[in-house]
Parts: structure tokens; sequence; C-alpha cells
């Protein structure tokens, strides 16, 4: 099963996962890191502890909000090492209900592209 | 070449300085000084990408005095970023020129003390301070530019 990971600051991870709860029903695949109080090395050691005790064989998705920030660096460099892992940034409700609604549907490879394509759909302005 | 601002973080480049400072800064490029960093293709290239607005060079540290004193960076306004006072003083040491250093971050190690929420110092780093001091920089701590400064001259007793 392909799995999600949401790092944050604060609450927004569990918030987000809570909103898409709400929306879409419980989802056993996703979980949250908040990161208020490691650093970066501490946090890397946490991921990769998270990695090697969930049987993440089948791909895990690392959702983080700010592209160059520090929750985005260690997911960064955890996806280095593991070919499974890919890292998006730019986190909204839409990316994480892609992810939720469609992880069953499509192969790790693919999934990855249709929730960047959902995540990027739902920023718009009229 | 102008130095807009030398910050010390051991986190370098990340969400306080892209998003918090380099609007404000609006540097024409950004320098990351580390010898390890710099010695890494890939660790280099992950800099790289955490701010795309702006040019981003990682640099050793005899790279970084290179490129300050190069025509390249004649004209630009320079956002240098470092991990460490001692980093600085081997800079200053090289012959580049630095009169304001701003610390956004020196993280928790075992045998470090803190003097801020986000400022753990050894006595290494205490005197790499006081050498600067000595040479004229203005010292203070600073994460974001919403946040008051701390004259960490006066709060060190460094003088």
């Amino acid at each position: 099963m392909v799995r999600c990971l949401l790092i944050s600051h604060g609450n927004i991870a569990p918030a987000f996962v809570e909103a898409s709860r709400r929306i879409a029903g419980e989802c056993e695949n996703v979980f949250t890191l908040n990161c208020d109080a490691l650093g970066p090395t501490r946090l890397q050691e946490r991921i990769a502890h998270l990695i090697e005790s969930s049987h993440l064989e089948d791909g895990l998705f690392i959702l983080v909000s700010l592209r160059g920030g520090s929750c985005w660096h260690a997911a960064a460099k955890i996806a280095r090492e593991h070919e499974r892992v890919k890292v998006i940034s730019g986190l909204n409700l839409s990316l994480l209900l892609s992810f939720i609604t469609k992880h069953k549907k499509y192969r790790f490879e693919e999934l990855g592209e249709v929730m960047l394509a959902d995540g990027i759909r739902g920023i718009s302005h009229l | 070449m102008s130095l807009e601002m030398v910050r010390i973080d051991d986190r370098f480049i990340h969400g306080q300085v892209v998003v918090g400072w380099c609007p404000d800064i609006e540097p024409d490029r950004l320098i990351l000084c580390d010898d390890e960093i710099a010695s890494c293709d890939w660790e280099s290239e992950i800099y790289q990408d955490a701010a795309t607005e702006y040019e981003t060079s990682v640099c050793t540290i005899d790279g970084t005095a290179r490129l300050l004193g190069d025509d390249k960076t004649k004209k630009e306004r320079i956002f240098l970023i470092v991990s460490s006072p001692a980093v600085l003083v081997r800079l200053m040491e090289r012959g580049v020129k630095i009169e304001r250093v701003t610390v956004g971050g020196m993280h928790y190690h075992e045998g470090k003390r803190k003097i801020a929420n986000y400022v753990f110092i050894d006595d290494t780093d205490l005197e790499h301070f006081r050498y600067l001091v000595r040479n004229n920089v203005t010292l203070e701590a600073r994460d974001v530019p919403t946040c008051k400064p701390v004259d960490l001259t006066q709060k060190l007793k460094l003088r």
C-alpha cells in the first residue's frame, strides 16, 4: 500500500488530515509529523525511522507546505536515499484528497503525477 | 559587491530566509558558504532548488572569498549565509570585509548553552564572536525581520 506523510510546523499537518477526514472519511495510510521540536538531523532521523519501520516498499509520498523550508529539506535528503519516496511541496487539501481518493487506483509513479496535477488544479483565482 | 546581509544559521536556506528575509533584502545572489555542502553535488543542488527565485551559489570558504572579489558580483546585492561564526572568522582572514552579522539560528548541540530561543553557543563560538567584535563587526541576534534585534555584543559582554 502506498502511504503518505505530511510534515509541518505546528498543527498544520493534523488539521489537514482532520479536514480531509470530514470530506473523504478515514484514511489509514496518511501519517503526520510535527517538525517544531526537531532540528534538521533529528527530523531526518525520524523520517528514516518511519520508513524503515513501516514497510513502505510500495512507496511513500511526503507532502510539505513550503519548497525550500526546513521540512522540505529533510524530506528532500531522505528522498535521495530512497527510490520509492517522493516529495511534493505546496501542500493543499486538493493534493491530499487526491492521494486519499486515488492511491489505490494508480501505480506509485503515476500517482505522483496525478496528485501534482490535482493539487495545482486546486489553485485558482476567480 | 555589497554584503546586504550576513547571517549565521545552521539550517542555511529555509523558510525564514526565503520567505522572511529575501523579500526585504531583495538580494541579487544568495551565497551559502560551507566547505562540506559545497563539496557534495547533490546537497548543493537541494539548496539551489530551495530558493529558485534567487540566484544561489554554494561555495567553499575559499570559493566564497574568491566570488566576493570577482567582477561578476561587483554590482550585486549579496545575502551571505554560513552555519557558524568560525566560518566568518576564516572569511575575514581571507580579506572579506564584514560590518554586520545577524545570528538567525544556532541550534542546540551537547555542550552548548542557550542565549536566546534560537541561539546556543559554546566557548569556541564565543571566541569567534569576540574576534568579530574586535574587528568592528556589529553583532545581533534576529531570526526574522519582524523580531526585535538583540545586541549580542552587549549580551555576551564582548567588549
